[in-house]
């Protein structure tokens, strides 16, 4: 896969949250360019294009970041920051994607300027559904500037 | 410790006494001093007026002895000339005699006798016979002596009247110078007292007349009458006085006749060997002075007496301050232990305090480390225990979905409880955290409008209700309450819910939400025409995960109540139900009363 031309970035550290919904994605036939990465670290080195990912090109960017919050190496909030305060990817839209109901958590990541905040239905049929509803939204309803 | 009051101390009683007593000692020695002043002003007065009337006195003897002698010495001349021609004329020499005896009021007599002392001639008519004065010592001086002059006899009685006289007595000589006889004169010791009567010599005064040294002081004429005449008893203070001084002098001395004290003053009587002497009597002299004594006295008394009185008013209005001051200092010192008590009371309540404060800040911390740990831990619950869930849930769909062909019937119904089951895991985990979270969360207090609250909460989840329900709302006025606003949304958003929930099989839902205000709080209820429940589970209601009716007949985990209590327990209230089975519930709650 292309790692320079990316819709959808996934960090998910759980492995069947993340396969539960790629599927509620390719369902809705988005997941065609999309990457999944297991932890904080490897999200910023992909979108920062360092390390693992240095060859990558950094000035292509997803068109939407679906953001775990509980995250081995850096936290889904370190991450939120990194990416808010960055004027290189202050622009791409974060989709924070949680179990957590914490008022804490939300608060947080509004502050830190997170595009959107959802909790993971525990039934299936809600989560597919909410999964599939944005994805649909942000890559395909939501304009941003070029 | 502190002092609470500083009570000078009153002087102590000695020196009042002692000053009283020296003004007391002061007082009465001026009126002592100026009393003996007077007393001795008193006895100088006496003295004098004793010296003017003794020298009054003797100078009157003197001049009455004078005539007497000078009445004498004409009848001696007249006799010695008549003599001394040869012929006496007797008649002319009684003539003579009784010329002279006329001329001389104090003499009884005037008489001659011989040589051998027989009276040969006399002023009265007839000479008494027989009668002879020879043996007359004042007879025999002048017969023995031959320088004449006159004789003054001692006190004798008369020996023609036989009333006590002196006599005075002048010699006859004859033409050769011999003895010729006497010529007497009797003075009546009568007439002396008459005379010294007539002096004023005060009630207890005396007037003495008395021979000198020479004639051993005998007494001649004493007024007032008293004692023997002649007796020559005298006091030794005169006796002495005399000796150094015999012209006159002063002297205090008990009489010794009537043993009254006078002051004396006695005088020569001119060259004759007589003494005059006047004596005053104390008693006399001091009559004024007495009074005067008393009246002072009376004043010294008085004035002692007084400041004494005053002295002890003093000490006594003293000694009560005293008392006063000894009972203030009582009541100070216990006042003193007391504040001391308190003091260390106060400490040890300061002290327990402060035991307490770091306790409580201890168990503080506790208790923040334990709800922190509790925080991450219901974090990690949320987080992780649904993760699970969903992917229970997820695969089971997964596997209905890919596999629907494959599945029969009994298949595809325990898939379907898989997923039930997580997914009602899944809401007690939700309803769980709810709790943990309702108890954990901070409270914003402040004052709360329940009427339009409940309005609002109303509405909402009516809202989530199925349309084709009847529900109708029973919405009396609420008093407002004070409180956290999101929580006491939550308490009213779970009541609400149950009582349009239990009150589902009604054709006709009737939610009634009422409050009364009084005493500091406000009483809420929510009251439905719901099935109710029995009373006897009523303890059972509040507790968490705890149900009354089947999941099947009304959905639900148990936590709506639990979350309520723990609410309104939060805000220092109560909650509590009444119900019947078939006949509705009503759910009340206490809340702080609201501000206006």
């Amino acid at each position: 896969m292309n790692r320079d031309d990316v819709d959808i970035l996934l960090v998910e550290d759980t492995d069947s949250d993340a396969e539960l919904a790629i599927r509620a994605l390719r369902k809705r036939g988005l997941a065609n360019k999309l990457v999944w990465l297991g932890d904080g670290a490897q999200a910023l080195d992909f979108l920062f294009a360092e390390g693992e990912y240095s060859r990558r090109n950094a000035e292509s960017h997803p068109k939407v970041i679906l953001l775990d919050l509980r995250l081995p190496k850096v936290s889904g909030i370190e991450v939120l920051r990194r990416i808010k305060a960055d004027p290189r990817t202050r622009n791409i839209p974060v989709v924070v994607v949680t179990s957590s109901k914490e008022d804490t958590d939300l608060r947080e990541c509004y502050a830190l300027g997170v595009n959107s905040y959802i909790s993971k239905p525990v039934e299936f049929d809600e989560f597919t559904r909410a999964v599939g509803d944005l994805g649909f939204y942000w890559l395909l309803v939501n304009r941003r500037p070029g | 410790m502190l002092r609470y009051l500083r009570t000078r101390l009153p002087w102590p009683a000695w020196p009042v006494a002692l000053s009283v007593a020296a003004a007391d000692v002061l007082v009465v020695g001026v009126i002592a001093v100026s009393l003996q002043a007077s007393y001795r002003m008193y006895f100088e007065r006496a003295a004098i007026t004793a010296r003017n009337t003794s020298r009054l006195v003797a100078q009157n003897i003197v001049s009455e002895i004078e005539r007497v002698d000078m009445g004498l010495g004409v009848v001696q001349d007249e006799y010695e000339r008549e003599r001394a021609a040869g012929r006496i004329d007797p008649g002319r020499l009684a003539t003579l005699l009784r010329r002279q005896q006329a001329r001389l009021p104090m003499v009884d007599e005037v008489r001659i006798a011989d040589a051998r002392g027989r009276l040969v001639y006399s002023s009265r008519d007839a000479v008494p016979a027989g009668i002879s004065i020879g043996d007359r010592p004042y007879f025999v001086a002048l017969r023995d002596d031959r320088g004449g002059g006159l004789a003054i006899s001692r006190p004798l009685a008369n020996r023609v009247t036989g009333k006590p006289v002196v006599i005075l007595a002048r010699r006859l000589s004859g033409p050769d110078g011999q003895f010729d006889g006497v010529v007497s004169a009797p003075v009546a010791i009568e007439w002396f007292n008459q005379k010294f009567a007539a002096l004023k010599v005060g009630a207890g005064g005396t007037v003495v007349l008395r021979g000198n040294a020479s004639r051993d002081f005998d007494l001649l004429a004493r007024f007032p009458q008293a004692g023997l005449i002649g007796q020559t008893t005298i006091s030794p203070v005169f006796r002495a006085m005399v000796a150094s001084s015999p012209q006159g002098g002063v002297y205090r001395a008990n009489a010794a006749a009537d043993d009254v004290e006078r002051t004396f003053s006695y005088e020569a009587v001119g060259a004759y060997p007589l003494i005059a002497l006047v004596g005053l009597s104390t008693e006399d002299t001091l009559t004024e002075w007495r009074p005067e004594a008393a009246k002072f006295g009376l004043l010294a008394a008085v004035f002692a007496v007084l400041s004494a009185l005053g002295a002890r008013f003093l000490l006594r209005s003293w000694g009560s301050q005293l008392r006063a001051y000894e009972e203030v200092r009582i009541l100070n010192a216990r006042l003193e232990r007391d504040i001391f008590a308190r003091a260390q009371a106060e400490a040890e309540v300061t002290r327990l305090n402060t035991e307490l404060e770091a306790r409580v800040q201890e168990r503080t911390r506790e208790l923040q480390a334990a709800n922190r740990e509790l925080e991450s831990f219901s974090y990690s619950v949320s987080h992780d225990l649904r993760a699970p869930l969903r992917a229970i849930d997820g695969y089971s769909a997964i596997l209905m979905e890919d596999n629907e062909a494959r599945l029969d019937d009994e298949g595809r119904r325990c898939l379907e409880r898989i997923r039930g089951n997580a997914t009602r895991m899944g809401n007690l985990i939700d309803d769980m955290l709810d709790f943990s979270r309702t108890a954990r969360r901070e409270m914003q207090v402040a004052s709360i409008d329940m009427h339009a609250l409940a309005r609002e909460v109303f509405d909402e989840v009516r809202g989530d209700a199925p349309r084709d329900r009847e529900i109708e709302l029973r919405l009396g006025r609420l008093p407002p309450a004070r409180g956290d606003r999101a929580m006491i949304r939550q308490v009213l958003v779970n009541l609400i819910s149950n009582a349009i929930k239990f009150s589902a099989p009604r054709d006709r839902a009737v939610i009634e939400i009422a409050g009364t205000a009084g005493g500091g709080e406000s009483v809420y209820s929510v009251r439905d025409n719901g099935v109710g429940f029995d009373m006897q589970y009523a303890d059972k209601l509040f507790g968490v995960f705890q149900r009354l009716h089947g999941a099947a007949e009304f959905p639900g985990t148990g936590i709506g109540l639990a979350i309520v209590k723990r609410i309104v327990e939060r805000h220092g209230g109560r909650v509590w139900a009444e119900s019947r089975p078939g006949e509705g519930a009503a759910m009340h709650f206490t809340l702080p009363s609201g501000g206006s």
